[in-house]
């Protein structure tokens, strides 16, 4: 277990990614004792846009999920937070579950929050101070961690409205295992995933090789943990109906991109950390930079 | 101290021309590494112009770059950012939260994020004082801005000898076609002046100049495009800066030549010593 102090949400994540950085860390506390403006800071505010997004009633097409469908599934789960909190200051029970068994069970692979449970609670009779604490079942530290912070700075400006008494907030911040990956894609689909089958063909069809390499661009440059392959079996299919128009050699790297993402898939079902896993996502890179350097 | 300045990245996937962003970038890094003693500090500065007209989603493809450009040197590289006008992006509020982003998965310092209450941020290298401004957090892209005041304070809590500005949009207007020139230019270089600002490293013109104003003689000091589109191999350039007591010792100017490149006569970049004006 490794608990980590800051006077600061941003050196909390400073920190953390500096300990993640050595190698995944197990039980990774963070905490810290912080005014309210912490909560509106600049480098909370840097992520706040981002944030609204994962807390929204709907999910937003470009994410694969997020967490406002979770937490307002059963109902407004905010309201409940301030409901409950209005009713019994020392409630055990002002808190978020975004996720039960029923979505663990069934889930195998695919995507469900890491971001499990966000409670809160006041420190005695007055108001003034907000007890915050969040359980992550993973938490990557690099991207996802100012994202984390920045929606629970949201929850906790949104607790000020209706308790305008509170002046400072004390986080504690539980990581059953934390991790860094430098250019972690945040459950957000890739631009090629999100683009509709016909665009990419009429792409491929005009030659439109700005908008292809962009769309290649955003599987290279992001490290997805989950594995979407839609956007290039679309392109696949889209470059072999127009086949005097492009290499053969695109193919044949494009055929080895899939194959290698079908066993990282694979792969991924028996562990989520591992030297091979590391290996074919350098492939999948690689062939897709191969790719890339075949469109002219 | 050296400084190696690039600015106006401007990435984006125009159609390539002789050479891809990445090979200039290796090339850029290995004539530096030749330069540059490996027992000398060096920090990497941007000048602006991360990405191209605000395409936001181009910023992964600029962290990986400037991701690699740092790891391409054995040693640790320390990195200066100010954003310039093509990194207004519209899916963003006032604060230029997508450059910020890039910044923060960068550097990892909350005092290096911009917003339009700080438009002007300091970070420390070594002995040297690094203030960055950001001359486009008016949003307005057809010229830059300098909030006075903002410049002013950091000038002020500066304790370092060694004051560097960067800043994205140029003090001189070069071009008489190009009407994009910092609107107070006079009130920034009359505070650089006073201050004793050794220089100001700017980019946005794409074009090399090193120019001392004022009695301390601060050095201007002006860079082109690092990857100029559509082509990546129109004056692609970079400058090498080496500080020393203050005042700059030694600057070289760096440029790909495509042709003698490709016909195998050049590694790719010439070296040129700048005059100082």
């Amino acid at each position: 277990m490794i608990q980590i102090e800051a006077e600061s949400l941003s050196k909390l994540a400073a920190k953390a990614l500096e300990e993640c950085k050595k190698g995944v860390v197990h039980n990774l506390v963070l905490s810290g004792d912080f005014s309210y403006n912490e909560s509106e800071s600049h480098f909370v505010m840097t992520y706040d846009g981002v944030a609204s997004k994962w807390q929204d009633h709907r999910k937003p097409n470009e994410l694969l999920i997020n967490h406002g469908q979770y937490i307002h599934r059963h109902g407004d789960g905010l309201a409940f937070l301030v409901r409950e909190l209005k009713k019994k200051k020392d409630s055990n029970r002002a808190c978020i579950s975004l996720i039960d068994m029923e979505d663990i069970i069934n889930s195998h692979d695919d995507p469900i929050p890491s971001f499990m449970i966000l409670q809160f609670g006041f420190a005695g009779e007055e108001s003034k101070t907000l007890l915050t604490t969040a359980y992550f079942r993973a938490l990557e530290v690099t991207c996802f961690l100012p994202i984390n912070l920045a929606e629970i700075s949201q929850v906790i400006r949104n607790l000020k409205i209706h308790f305008p008494e509170i002046e400072r907030f004390r986080l504690v911040l539980h990581a059953f295992r934390a991790y860094a990956k430098q250019n972690f894609h945040c459950l957000r689909k890739a631009s090629i995933d999100s683009a509709e089958p016909t665009m990419i063909a009429y792409a491929v069809s005009k030659k439109n090789l700005a908008q292809l390499k962009e769309w290649l661009d955003s599987k290279i440059t992001i490290e997805e943990s989950i594995i979407c392959t839609d956007g290039l079996h679309h392109l696949r299919q889209a470059i072999d109906m127009q086949k005097t128009d492009y290499t053969q050699e695109i193919l044949t790297h494009l055929d080895k991109v899939l194959n290698d993402m079908q066993r990282l898939r694979l792969t991924r079902q028996s562990t989520s950390h591992s030297k091979a896993i590391e290996e074919l996502e350098t492939n999948i890179k690689k062939e897709l930079l191969r790719v890339k350097e075949l469109l002219i | 101290m050296w400084i190696l300045q690039i600015s106006d990245l401007h990435i984006d996937n125009f159609a390539q021309g002789d050479i891809n962003p990445d090979e200039i970038r290796k090339l850029a890094c290995a004539e530096a590494c030749n330069i540059v003693p490996n027992t000398e500090p060096l920090a990497l500065v941007f000048c602006g112009d991360a990405i191209y007209k605000g395409h936001s989603q181009n910023y992964p493809s600029v962290q990986l770059f400037l991701q690699n450009m740092i790891g391409a040197f054995s040693k640790k590289v320390e990195l200066c950012l100010c954003p310039g006008n093509h990194d207004i992006c519209s899916d963003e509020s006032c604060h230029f939260e997508g450059f910020n982003r890039l910044a923060w998965n960068l550097i990892q310092d909350e005092e290096c994020l911009f917003a339009f209450d700080k438009t002007v941020v300091t970070r420390t290298i070594l002995d040297a004082d690094f203030v960055l401004v950001n001359s486009a957090y008016h949003r307005d892209y057809t010229y830059g801005q300098v909030n006075i005041n903002h410049l002013e304070y950091s000038l002020d809590m500066s304790k370092s000898p060694t004051k560097i500005i960067v800043v994205h949009h140029g003090l001189i207007p070069i071009d008489p076609s190009d009407k994009s020139t910092i609107a107070n230019a006079c009130d920034v270089l009359m505070l650089a002046v006073s201050h004793n600002v050794t220089a100001i490293l700017q980019g946005h013109c794409h074009k090399q100049v090193l120019i001392n104003v004022g009695k301390n003689l601060c050095s201007l000091v002006g860079v082109g495009s690092f990857l100029f589109p559509p082509g990546h191999n129109l004056n692609n350039q970079f400058n090498l800066v080496r500080f020393d007591n203050n005042k700059i010792a030694e600057a070289f100017g760096l440029r790909f030549i495509a042709d003698l490149w490709k016909s195998g006569r050049s590694k790719g970049f010439e070296i040129k010593k700048m005059d100082i004006i």
